[in-house]
């Protein structure tokens, strides 16, 4: 297990340092001049200069890509360009409110897909089965940018059940979460339909059946406990995905999370904070994607083999 | 007797082909140019010109529908034949060859796949700016790499079969093995592949220009009507309907044709190892 544990931590630090220098370079790819497209069309020259000069722009590639390293390895991702603050506590300020809604979410979709998965799975081919299969191809085929206006429709605006947008009352987080949710839900209850159908045909469930067990008893008794660590994996896998998803969803419902103040600071040219919010996201998501498979590892020994 | 797939493969081929249908009458089928303004009559709900309704700047809904169909399908479409030419090509000669391509190729799609797409497709939109062919390199920089899992995977399984093990003893060109021999195989698994990324590629082209990083205005998309009509939920819910009820049903399309495609093969596979064990 162990050497496991090393080979693959190992693995994520040479990940990690090229997608820092890749975001590093995102800035050069900008064409033209980075500088006048983030200050815009009407910034005098002494503008130019003198923002050149504070992101460092002035300076050979290889002196701004020493400086930005040991920048990331202090916490520092340099200022923003709107807000005047330093990036790295602008992220720490939004961290929070996107780890609520992912962790919501996820909450949300195992509530759903788990019951949905086993009761489908117990009774092959049945209306309950169709019916979980026909769901779950909607869910996957709904946007979620289509999802979200047409929630607020029905139970914001005709119902006055749940508020629009914000972050003011526990209520709010549900429209998102569940937005959010629905994709990854109908994921989850694929998998857990096909991972306990494998399972629920094994000859040790035969014979827990011959046995006297009903199908649904040795579901749960037997077949449940083996058909969890694949499906454990997913989700701990679908949690990176729960993190981008965010970036849309957060944009919907106006949520004061990292993926909004993404698009706020790409609607303002704000490259440093992009630059980021972009490092941030791809951080938690490797930490994350990391988390799953030693999770899975521990959870199936044959997986560190 | 009906294989498994078909209901599937029939109905994500007429949705779609519906939809390329609307995308290519658009110029004699829409009631006026998708640009044109009519401030009077801003947010006017549907009535027998305007059938769809009029948007924030009294454009006509169905115009803009039946134009923006030709954006987000030219997208998809584009999106799947660059990347999947792309990763198709690029996997089949790492399968073949193995060796160091193979690891260049696997340390490639490792570093791609531990990032997340998405993210990477928006923060190359934005720097290199929102317009057609910058959204189309972007979505096909994060594409490829599925597709030459898939060629890698299946040129690996290929190269060690006796007919192409035949073909190389028979001294044929390794060109002429891979295009005779190996190509034509991978055709099947590819084309599951890519009707299952078309729709997502329709699906990241919605989400960018709901960011306001797909093709610019005034030009309809049918992510950015969502978007406009989400912003007007209040004086006007119909305007997000008719744009996320054409999304949906490509998403539903090219999923139903993927899944069904994909229940065949499977199907068939199943077939050949049930005869395989009879013998």
């Amino acid at each position: 297990m162990t050497p496991y544990l090393v080979r693959r931590v190992a693995l994520a630090v040479p990940l990690l340092f090229g997608i820092a220098t890749v975001i590093f370079l995102l800035i050069h790819f900008i064409p033209g001049d980075p500088v006048e497209v983030m200050l815009g069309p009407g910034a005098g020259p002494g503008d130019v200069a003198d923002l050149r000069h504070r992101l460092g722009l002035d300076r050979p590639l290889a002196s701004q890509y020493a400086a930005y390293l040991g920048g990331l390895v202090s916490g520092d991702l340099g200022m923003s360009l709107r807000y005047r603050d330093p990036v790295a506590s602008l992220i720490f300020e939004r961290f929070p409110a996107t780890i609520l809604l992912a962790a919501a979410s996820m909450l949300i979709a195992l509530a759903v897909s788990f019951p949905a998965g086993i009761a489908a799975a117990i009774k092959p081919g049945g209306p309950f089965d169709r019916a979980t299969a026909l769901g779950s191809a909607l869910a996957l085929s709904i946007p979620s940018i289509w999802l979200g206006p047409l929630l607020i429709l029905a139970f914001s605006i005709h119902l006055d059940w749940l508020p629009v947008s914000g972050f003011d009352t526990p209520l709010a987080v549900v429209l998102p979460a569940s937005t959010l949710a629905v994709s990854i839900a109908a994921l989850l209850t694929r998998m857990v339909r096909g991972s306990m159908s494998e399972e629920m045909a094994a000859a040790y469930l035969q014979a827990a059946r011959s046995r006297g067990l009903s199908r649904r008893a040795a579901a749960v008794r037997h077949a449940l406990r083996n058909a969890l660590p694949p499906v454990l994996a997913a989700t701990a896998l679908q949690m990176g995905s729960l993190l981008t998803g965010a970036i849309l969803t957060e944009t919907i419902f106006a949520w004061p999370g990292l993926g909004r103040l993404l698009v706020q600071g790409i609607a303002h040219r704000d490259y440093p904070l992009v630059q980021g919010c972009v490092l941030a996201f791809a951080t938690t998501y490797i930490a994350l994607n990391l988390a799953a498979d030693l999770c899975m590892a521990v959870l199936d020994p044959r997986v560190a083999a | 007797m009906r294989r498994p797939g078909s209901a599937g493969v029939v109905l994500g081929a007429l949705v779609l082909a519906g939809l390329c249908l609307m995308a290519l009458s658009a110029p004699w089928v829409a009631p006026q140019p998708p640009d044109r303004q009519d401030l009077a009559h801003r947010f006017e709900g549907p009535t027998g010109a305007h059938p769809l309704g009029r948007d924030d700047l009294g454009r006509d809904v169905l115009s803009r529908l039946l134009w923006g169909a030709r954006i987000s399908l030219t997208v998809g479409f584009l999106v799947v034949f660059v990347s999947g030419a792309a990763g198709a090509l690029a996997g089949t000669f790492a399968g073949y060859s193995g060796g160091w391509p193979d690891t260049l190729l696997m340390a490639m799609v490792d570093l791609l796949l531990g990032f997340p797409g998405v993210l990477l497709a928006i923060a190359l939109v934005s720097v290199l700016g929102p317009r057609l062919e910058n959204l189309i390199l972007a979505l096909s920089v994060i594409g490829w790499v599925t597709y030459a899992r898939v060629a890698r995977s299946q040129a690996q399984r290929l190269r060690g079969l006796e007919f192409v093990a035949a073909a190389r003893s028979l001294g044929g060109p390794p060109a002429r093995i891979l295009f005779h021999h190996v190509v034509p195989n991978l055709l099947g698994p590819l084309t599951v592949q890519a009707a299952l990324g078309l729709g997502g590629a329709i699906l990241a082209e919605a989400g960018l220009s709901f960011l306001g990083l797909g093709v610019p205005p005034p030009a309809p998309s049918w992510g950015s009507m969502i978007q406009g009509g989400s912003q007007n939920l209040l004086d006007a819910p119909h305007l997000a309907i008719a744009p996320g009820v054409a999304l949906f049903l490509a998403v539903l399309g090219a999923q139903a044709l993927g899944d069904g495609l994909q229940r065949r093969q499977v199907d068939v596979r199943g077939g050949t190892r049930r005869r395989g064990d009879d013998r």
